[in-house]
């Protein structure tokens, strides 16, 4: 069976495998603890880890690398042909190719849906889309439009042109470099995925507490956003060591060129402030499905996630509308809040 | 190199004229909602200062383009043009006069803006603003009335009215075209915003509604109340018909 020797196959295959270790794991947890076995958002958050750990090793990080920490020697599969470009690839240009081909794929999908937008918006009142699909629409053009901007100029054209400018063999760490690539798919696929199960409406911002109050799909759109965050600091990383130490001799940094200057400031950037966000957005993801699982409020849950002072309604409303169902929830709709009136100024 | 200087002059020159035209005949003409308070002037301002900022900015671009593209020429494909040469000034230049404008621009109209929109008198009028999912609450405290939902939010004309603004639950933003100004509704503090109307409006102009304008969920683009501006005598009548419906609600 050729096929399934083909790397982005083993990926898949071991992808969900690991997902339902992981989903597995914590059902049983669930189940020796006297609950139900059955629980879908923080099954997501507990099953993707093992599922891109599974990913990332049927690709070819278990051959290329991962078989080194266990004292065995690497087996990196070799590709040629356009099969290269589909495979754990250590060669700067070909991750700077695999970076710009998908990214214009995401970036195809992403102005399809800007133009459903604007068919939308075209006249007033809703045709296409209602409320709810509009918003989720707009926040996955977001968000695939953010992520379509930074990484490819960062990635793409980074990757190919920065080791030749500077007059580097390649990036200082070609395995690391393969690695933030294909972590990349994950994200895309995390976020179509959240799309079609209902989609999240807070924007590509997710500012919270309404991110913590959204549909289910927020949850997706964490995990997707951490990863890519992930992405953007191993990049970084990569980028400026590269930039640092590998420049040829006589490569001084003021005969960089302006474009090496512009990857230096961007990796910097991406790199210093990225684990901001990474640092905020798990905080967002786990305790929001501890609460919603709870369906009692998690007091220091709560003081380490809200403003200080949300307000008993929106901390009301921020359990009440979660405890009942602790499945999916994929439509949007306005939360009950149970101590005050509708039209009650604090 | 003293004809690229030239022509990248010229080019400089003439984008830069076009550019100012175009902000002065065009964008400032036709680019504003209504403008419906002493404030927007500050706004509006600040937008017209950077817009003529912004036009020898984008003409030195395009003539540095021009320039490039006229000296590196080559005349078959396989040939080299002139070559790059490193020149220190330049970039330095660039740098530090770019820099002196952002600096600038920061301090007027950035700053300068800010002090004079903060207004420190006592206010005519006190207003208490709240957001939540999906719909304003407006309430006069010296009045003891209350509006919300699909009702109209009804404003003095020549008075200062101050808005203390508040959330319930998200991120909401209280924005009303036609006064420009637009502050953040944060669960848990309380925003405010100085707003002197100088002159009358009605609904029916789209910058007359108070919009939310930040993403707050479902109906987000449903959160919207009416505004009107009215004399001082008909908001007094209004304001006395509101607290008798009120009163004759149990
Ligand atoms: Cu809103």
């Amino acid at each position: 069976m050729a096929v399934l020797r083909a790397p982005i196959v083993r990926g898949l295959v071991l992808a969900i495998a690991g997902f339902a270790i992981g989903a597995t794991l914590l059902g049983l947890l669930r189940a020796v603890t006297g609950r139900s076995f059955w629980l879908t958002e923080l099954s997501w958050t507990v099953a993707y880890p093992f599922a891109l750990l599974g990913w990332l090793a049927g690709v070819g990080g278990w051959s290329h690398w991962a078989r080194e920490w266990f004292g065995r020697p690497a087996r990196p599969y070799v590709l040629t042909g356009w099969r290269r470009y589909f495979g754990f690839s250590t060669d700067h240009k070909v991750i700077g190719v695999q970076y710009i081909v998908t990214f214009i794929a995401l970036f195809l999908i992403a102005g399809l849906v800007a133009m459903l937008i604007r068919i939308e918006l075209a006249s007033a009142g809703m045709q296409l889309f209602s409320e709810d699909t509009y918003n989720a629409a707009m926040s996955l053009h977001g968000i695939a439009m953010v992520a379509v901007a930074v990484a490819v100029m960062l990635g793409g054209f980074g990757n190919f042109v920065v080791p030749l400018q500077i007059g580097a063999r390649d990036m200082a760490f070609p395995r690391l470099n393969a690695l933030s690539y294909w972590l990349v798919p994950p994200v895309a696929v995390m976020l179509l995925i959240a799309t079609f199960t209902g989609g999240w409406d807070s924007g590509w911002t997710a500012y919270p507490p309404l991110s913590v109050f959204n549909k289910s799909g927020q949850i997706l759109f964490n995990l997707a956003v951490i990863t890519f965050g992930l992405v953007s600091i191993l990049g970084g990383i990569n980028f400026l060591a590269t930039i640092i130490y590998e420049r040829a001799p006589g490569m001084t940094w003021w005969r960089l060129p302006i474009f090496v200057w512009g990857v230096f400031a961007a990796s910097l950037i991406s790199f210093i402030f990225t684990q901001a966000l990474a640092a905020a957005l798990p905080s967002q993801t786990f305790p929001a499905a501890r609460c919603r699982r709870a369906g009692t409020p998690d007091r220091r849950m709560q003081a380490a996630l809200q403003p200080a002072s949300l307000g008993a309604c929106a901390h009301a409303r921020w359990c009440a509308t979660r405890a009942h169902r602790p499945g999916w929830r994929s439509a949007s709709r306005r939360p009950q809040c149970a101590d005050a009136p509708s039209w009650a100024p604090r | 190199m003293r004809r690229d200087l030239t022509l990248g002059a010229i080019v400089w020159v003439a984008v830069t004229l076009a550019s100012l035209a175009v902000s002065r005949l065009v964008i400032a003409e036709i680019s504003f909602p209504t403008r419906g308070a002493e404030e927007a002037d500050v706004i509006d301002e600040a937008f017209m200062i950077l817009t003529y900022l912004a036009a020898p900015v984008f003409g030195i671009v395009i003539a540095a383009m021009v320039v490039s593209v006229w000296r590196h020429r080559v005349s078959a494909p396989d040939e080299d043009g002139a070559p790059l040469q490193g020149t220190g000034a330049v970039p330095i230049w660039w740098l530090g006069i770019t820099s002196a404008l952002t600096l600038l621009v920061i301090i007027h109209p950035g700053l300068t803006g800010l002090i004079s929109l903060r207004n420190y008198d006592p206010p005519d009028l006190q207003l208490n603003v709240t957001g939540q999912m999906w719909q304003w609450t407006v309430e006069y405290p010296d009045a003891e009335v209350r509006i919300f939902g699909a009702q109209e939010l009804v404003l003095p004309v020549d008075q200062h009215i101050q808005v203390n603004i508040r959330s319930l639950d998200v991120l909401h933003s209280f924005w009303v075209p036609a006064f420009r100004q637009k502050i953040d509704a944060v669960p848990g503090q309380t925003t405010e915003l100085h707003i002197t109307p100088d002159r009358l409006g009605a609904p029916d102009d789209v910058a007359y509604r108070l919009q939310c304008a930040e993403l707050c969920g479902l109906a987000h683009s449903k959160m919207v109340m009416p505004v009107r501006v009215v004399e001082r005598s008909e908001f007094e009548a209004w304001l006395a018909s509101q607290r008798q419906a009120a009163k004759a609600r149990p």
